[in-house]
């Protein structure tokens, strides 16, 4: 299939799907345009749209093959009217809190032997870039931000822990995420966010969608745990 | 109208049609592993989709009240206090009465559907359980189904007619040695010649990492270069290559993104048959492009309709 405007290429994610992959001089870059382009999708929401699933790079398009072929789906998707830059609505800012060093999710030592910081200057790297949600994924309500500072890259735990805590606000590669629930997980852990991300009954389960922006900023022990009450007496 | 079970020799649990439209908010789509045999389960009971409970291993339950149901699924001994009862095909079973169903071979997936459909709870929009989202089940946990736990099932309105017996040719023939469509995509210019060659010309075989996630095979390895890829979303049927080079098929409760390689999908008309595999069977893949597994995806439920209408 021939690409056109910033999509750099299109295969087949099933004889249903259609994955297309965008072009950019930065990754920053090649997301906005996956966001122009499910912005595009979305804002038409054809009867024959099954699943529509933005990342970093790509946007997937399921589609129901009772009523349309790729062909079909190929023709509207390169119609649409996606001039690379007009996105659309503003981006959702999320201010999260973080109890950093929360001793139920502390790896600042060890992430200050790989990266040579101190644990407050990691402490404020991590507060200071307003983050991008690249995807949402991995589990429900889980949001990959980026970029994360490059002196605050880290790899992966070499022993992934069993079960991280809910809420642990975790940094890996140049990427960052607050665990929406307890899982397992590789990357290490900076403090615990009150906020809930995950509430399976509500009427948005979710609260971060791709697309979205996200900054984090401290807290102390007291305001971590008012926090918490605060939200548990909410939901 | 409830049943009581009374045997679970390896797991049972609540599946309809998945949830649809959430993965981008990382709920994995869920569903049936074989979504021919659940299908046609709640057609011969005169509904589409209901919730029905999907089983590995036997099941043995008890009818507390009368009931129109079916048993889909790879080959099983079906019987109705003791009474033999055929596979695929629509029951009438009356209050009191026993039903036992023994799978041929331990690991094939069967299907229990109800008129009315079970009663479990929904949560984002499907009933369908799903253990690491601690989501469905009778306690909305993500907990199977256990001995003596008892399910409702819902009222069964006028708007039920029930169909004729299913022809016997819409019963698939889960034989052990399956051969497999493959649609290429995703990164499929990583493969070269001589990889598309032995992935199309071995035996693969499905080794015990079998789960509703994915399913892992062991055969000649798949050798890629070594590239960067970002995550992205994986579609169902997608096969990974991990650097391993053993492909990976990703089935129904498989996680939303992913950042291994993948050479394609598994074409739908033939979905059923690979996830009907338990350790040891053999696999073989052969090359199907998009259009040709849409039109036999479409023949599939074009004789199911034709059926309907007899």
């Amino acid at each position: 299939m021939q690409p056109f405007a910033a999509i750099r290429a299109i295969e087949f994610a099933g004889e249903d799907g259609l994955i297309f992959y965008t072009t950019g001089a930065t990754l920053a870059a090649q997301n906005q345009a996956v966001k122009s382009l499910h912005h595009a999708i979305t804002a038409r929401r054809p009867d024959w749209l099954s699943e529509l699933v933005p990342a970093y790079d790509s946007l997937m398009l399921v589609f129901d093959m009772t009523q349309v072929d790729y062909h079909a789906v190929y023709q509207f998707v390169s119609h649409l009217p996606t001039a690379s830059g007009t996105h659309s609505a503003e981006a959702r800012l999320h201010r999260l809190p973080v109890w950093y060093g929360a001793p139920d999710a502390n790896d600042l030592a060890l992430v200050s032997e790989v990266t040579g910081l101190s644990h407050e200057d990691i402490i404020s790297r991590h507060q200071q870039t307003p983050y991008n949600v690249y995807a949402v994924g991995f589990a429900p309500g889980f949001a990959y931000l980026g970029e994360l500072d490059a002196e605050l890259a880290t790899p992966r735990l070499a022993n992934p822990r069993k079960a991280v805590p809910k809420g642990a606000v975790a940094i890996a590669d140049r990427q960052t995420a607050v665990y929406p629930d307890v899982s397992p997980g590789g990357w290490h852990l900076l403090g615990l966010c009150p906020v809930p991300l995950y509430q399976p009954d509500a009427s948005e389960p979710t609260l971060i969608q791709a697309g979205d922006k996200v900054t984090f900023y401290a807290i102390n022990e007291d305001e971590y745990y008012a926090l918490v009450q605060q939200a548990g007496a909410s939901h | 109208m409830a049943i009581r079970i009374t045997g679970i020799d390896l797991a049972a649990y609540p599946v309809d049609g998945g949830r649809k439209g959430q993965l981008h908010q990382g709920f994995c789509q869920s569903g049936p592993l074989d979504p021919y045999a659940f299908t046609v389960a709640n057609l011969l009971c005169g509904q589409r989709s209901a919730t029905a409970i999907e089983f590995m291993g036997g099941l043995r339950v008890e009818f507390t009240a009368p009931a129109v149901v079916s048993v889909t699924g790879a080959t099983a001994e079906i019987s109705l206090d003791n009474q033999h009862q055929p596979c695929w095909q629509t029951l009438h079973v009356k209050a009191g009465q026993h039903l036992s169903v023994t799978p041929a071979r331990p690991g094939s997936k069967h299907y229990l559907a109800i008129q009315g459909g079970f009663d479990f709870p929904q949560v984002i929009n499907s009933a369908s359980l799903v253990k690491r989202e601690k989501l469905g089940g009778l306690h909305n946990d993500g907990q199977p189904l256990n001995v003596h736990d008892e399910v409702q099932s819902l009222a069964v309105t006028s708007r039920f007619h029930l169909p004729p017996a299913l022809p016997q040719p819409l019963i698939p023939d889960y034989s052990s040695a399956v051969r497999v469509g493959l649609v290429p995509g995703y990164q499929h210019d990583w493969l070269d010649s001589l990889q598309w060659q032995r992935l199309f010309n071995s035996e693969y075989t499905v080794t015990p990492q079998i789960d509703r996630m994915g399913c892992r095979l062991s055969g000649p390895a798949i050798e890629l270069p070594s590239r960067a890829l970002y995550s992205e979303a994986i579609a169902l049927g997608a096969m990974q290559i991990p650097p391993d080079g053993q492909p990976i098929v990703m089935m129904a409760d498989r996680q939303t993104l992913g950042g291994y390689p993948k050479a394609g999908t598994i074409a739908r008309c033939d979905l059923n048959h690979f996830a009907q595999g338990i350790p040891g069977d053999k696999i073989t893949f052969y090359q199907l492009d998009a259009d040709d597994a849409r039109a036999k995806w479409l023949l599939q439920l074009a004789a199911i309709e034709r059926w309907l209408s007899l």
